[in-house]
């Protein structure tokens, strides 16, 4: 299973807002997401797309002037914090 | 008895019953801290927020939401511009009908070697544009004007104004107090570089929402009155650059944006052009009744046109305060007397320190409201 998960990052929770409005008009999905600390420190939001969009959502970006840190995967690994316990 | 709210002016009453409902909505149904929380309630209150400053721009023609920046009322957004902006040195132009929202922050400027001037208007509050002109120095570096009288009504003539400061290149900002909601505000039209708003008033919403809109280059030269957090750059222990979090810092009033939300949109559709039209015809009937009343002075226009429907009036053989008490009292009017915080606007309309009893109308009065109040004024002058 692909456990790469794909975010947009923003400087402020303001510009987030910006641009989920023309993601809503596109009707491209997406869905807004607490930042993952390891991509930021910042304590805003994110919104987290589909890979197959990000090309159309790159032109939105760059047609309404959003003001966006950039584009972001990140690889999850699950751990099962349960697992050694269950091997005892 | 009869109960008439004719003070418009200071707050409008009643609000459209939207207003009360959607903060209500906030209230019991949303909560949410926006830009705070994480989780779904907290970005629909982002939504309406959002939303809300999309409205603002619609309603001022201006072109970026993320510009719109919110505050308590429209004289912390007047501070926030001016003492943010004059440095020592720097020369500002206003005119003597201006609100102590402006005189007052510009006073205390006075003490930082930032120089005034206040060009005179002429005694019905009109100001002369070539007056005006003829003021601009070489280093002023501000014009702050309302829009219209906080006193008599009188509309300024922002659009010339706006032209000389394009001319000078001087930014331009706009006290949009007595006119948003009420006449056509164009933030491109009169050449703004910051329009100062308040929600309560002619914009419908509840008490405790303003704001201003700014551009860009304007932004980059005001330092902020308020620093703390904005939920954006929290590692960095300094306050943001970007708009709007750069003014915008501390938890905002969800529920007055709510309010002022709806508000906007019951404007919307309404019409401005309707709601002018509304206060011009209740502005005519009045002045009708009134200019044949002996006993009363009306201070500024005489006429319905330059004008809102903002009026000053002066009791020839009553104490002012004691005909609003009487109108209070007898008739159920609520009007407000004294000097409406316009010290500056008094004086040029001659009615320092006496002040004067300001009716004001709104969205909500009636034809019927008018002839009440003018047919009161008349008993209340002979006495019956």
């Amino acid at each position: 299973m692909d456990n790469i998960k794909h975010y947009i990052l923003f400087p402020s929770y303001n510009t987030g807002l910006a641009l989920e409005g023309f993601l809503k008009k596109e009707k491209i999905k997406y869905t807004i997401v607490p930042t993952p600390r390891e991509l930021s420190t910042c304590c805003g939001i994110s919104i987290q797309y589909n890979k197959a969009d990000e090309e159309r959502i790159s032109e939105i970006v760059k047609v309404n002037s959003i003001d966006i840190i950039g584009f972001y995967s990140l690889q999850k690994e699950y751990k099962d914090l349960y697992l050694g316990q269950n091997k005892e | 008895m009869r109960k008439v709210y004719v003070d418009n002016a200071a707050t409008t009453f009643p609000k459209p019953k939207e207003v009360s409902m959607a903060m209500c909505e906030y209230i019991e149904g949303v909560g949410g801290n926006v830009g705070r929380g994480t989780y779904e309630s907290s970005y629909e209150a982002g939504r309406v927020l959002f939303e809300t400053r999309e409205l603002l721009c619609n309603r001022f023609n201006f072109n970026n939401p993320l510009n719109v920046v919110f505050t308590s009322n429209i004289t912390e957004s007047l501070n926030t511009i001016i003492k943010g902006y004059l440095r020592a040195g720097d020369h500002v132009l206003v005119s003597s009908m201006e609100h102590n929202a402006v005189i007052r922050p510009l006073n205390s400027e006075l003490m930082n070697g930032v120089g005034v001037t206040k060009v005179n208007c002429r005694k019905d509050g009109t100001l002369d544009v070539l007056e005006f002109e003829k003021a601009v120095k070489s280093n002023t570096k501000l014009v702050v004007m309302t829009h219209a009288s906080n006193v008599c009504g009188t509309i300024m003539p922002v659009k010339e104004v706006g032209e000389i400061c394009k001319k000078n290149n001087i930014p331009f900002v706009l006290d949009s107090a007595q006119s948003a909601g009420v006449l056509d505000v164009d933030f491109n039209e009169f050449n703004l570089s910051a329009l100062a708003f308040t929600g309560h008033k002619g914009l419908l919403g509840p008490q405790g929402v303003g704001g201003f809109l700014i551009k860009d280059d304007f932004a980059k030269k005001i330092r902020p009155l308020k620093e703390g957090g904005t939920g954006s750059f929290s590692e960095d222990e300094a306050q943001p650059e970007i708009l709007p979090d750069k003014f915008e810092c501390g938890t905002l009033n969800m529920p007055g944006i709510y309010g002022l939300n709806a508000s906007l949109k019951y404007i919307e559709n309404k019409g401005i052009k309707n709601i002018r039209e509304y206060e011009e015809e209740l502005t005519k009937a009045f002045l009708n009744k009134i200019l044949n009343i002996e006993g009363v002075a009306l201070s500024g226009i005489q006429g319905a046109e330059g004008r809102t429907s903002v009026f000053s009036l002066n009791f020839k053989t009553l104490d002012n305060s004691e005909a609003a008490f009487i109108l209070d009292r007898e008739f159920g009017i609520m009007t407000r007397v004294g000097l409406h915080c316009a010290p500056s606007a008094h004086k040029t309309l001659g009615t320092f320190p006496s002040g004067s009893v300001r009716v004001s109308f709104g969205q909500f009065n009636t034809l019927e409201d008018v002839d009440y109040v003018a047919s009161s004024l008349l008993k209340t002058i002979k006495g019956v």
